[in-house]
């Protein structure tokens, strides 16, 4: 594992949780494209080999990244290509040798928010809120649900993608980035643009209304350990 | 695990409490605290079985995701056209 720095220790626990940013400053969030465009120096050719060894590379992972925000497979298919040609148009603000994934992730994220915009669509504002006052309290860390269970275990790729899917935009956004793509806070904290206190405390929020949504959707599946007779989909995956 | 300074990382084992250590166990399984303090929180967590407990429970939960959420695969008529528009463009 990499050797991280430990950029804030302090539990910030008072720090109004944010939607993203952008939704409410009403300005263009793909400004920073603009912003740190500098002048190509490279070849039509050069860019082209480039792009196809560092971007290329990642598109599954940002395929799925869009998957799970937009729950739509044409609407994934836009946001991968609009991203893609949006980072070779604003290849330039591109800084070689940066991690080019966290760069593209940044693009999407943007795309898609700018998208949402445009349908005038609010995305889960409601739930938002309803989340906040329901996992308001932070004081009490010790999780009640154990995840070692293996009630756990026994849940599909596609359950527990649906229960993710499900959580708020800004929480089931910091758990992908965190726990599946396995970027640094500090990368989070620039791709969705908030303060790094802010991700640590939507991936601990999160997690928690991950595991609860779990916990409950194994039992209405009767995926129950008290019971000996389990549901044979545990046995599969 | 090393201790050059017995007296210096005593004290700091001392300073570690268990609400720090839960606090914090999210922030060592991703990796995000330094090295020397992340030594502390295990030395801790390897000697309290509550804190264990909670390390090995949140472990699982990060393994679990990671595990069941596998990355889809895009198609390749999708990376053609964005291969052929890239192409196009001067």
């Amino acid at each position: 594992m990499k050797q991280k720095k430990t950029p804030d220790i302090k539990e910030n626990t008072t720090e109004e949780t944010q939607t993203y940013s952008h939704e409410e400053k009403n300005e263009n969030p793909d400004a920073f494209l603009e912003e740190e465009l500098k002048p190509i120096t490279l070849t039509k050719e050069e860019i082209d080999i480039i792009f196809e060894k560092e971007m290329l590379p990642h598109i599954n992972a940002l395929y799925t990244f869009a998957f799970r925000l937009t729950n739509n497979e044409d609407d994934a298919n836009d946001l991968v290509q609009e991203t893609y040609l949006k980072a070779y148009r604003f290849f330039g603000s591109y800084e070689q040798g940066t991690n080019a994934k966290a760069w593209l992730y940044r693009i999407l994220k943007n795309s898609f928010i700018n998208n949402y915009r445009k349908q005038s669509k609010e995305p889960n504002k409601i739930d938002y809120e309803e989340a906040e006052t329901i996992f308001h309290s932070e004081k009490n860390n010790y999780n009640p649900i154990d995840s070692r269970d293996k009630v756990f275990k026994g849940l599909l790729g596609d359950e527990v993608s649906n229960a993710l899917m499900a959580l708020p935009l800004d929480f089931k956004t910091v758990i992908m980035l965190c726990d599946i793509e396995g970027f640094t806070y500090e990368e989070i904290a620039k791709i969705v643009d908030t303060p790094i206190g802010t991700v640590r405390s939507r991936l601990h929020r999160g997690r928690k209304m991950l595991k609860e949504m779990l916990a409950k959707y194994a039992a209405s599946l009767g995926y129950d350990t008290s019971e000996e007779t389990q549901n044979s989909e545990q046995e599969q995956d | 695990m090393e201790q050059k300074d017995n007296t210096k990382n005593e004290k700091q084992i001392n300073e570690v409490d268990c609400d720090e250590v839960i606090r914090k166990l999210n922030m060592i399984l991703d990796g995000e605290v330094a090295k020397e303090e992340e030594n502390q929180l295990l030395h801790h967590i390897d000697d309290c079985n509550n804190c264990l407990e909670q390390y090995h429970i949140e472990k699982s939960f990060k393994e679990l995701l990671k595990s069941k959420l596998q990355n889809l695969n895009v198609s390749v008529s999708l990376i053609q056209t964005i291969k052929d528009r890239i192409k196009g463009k001067s």
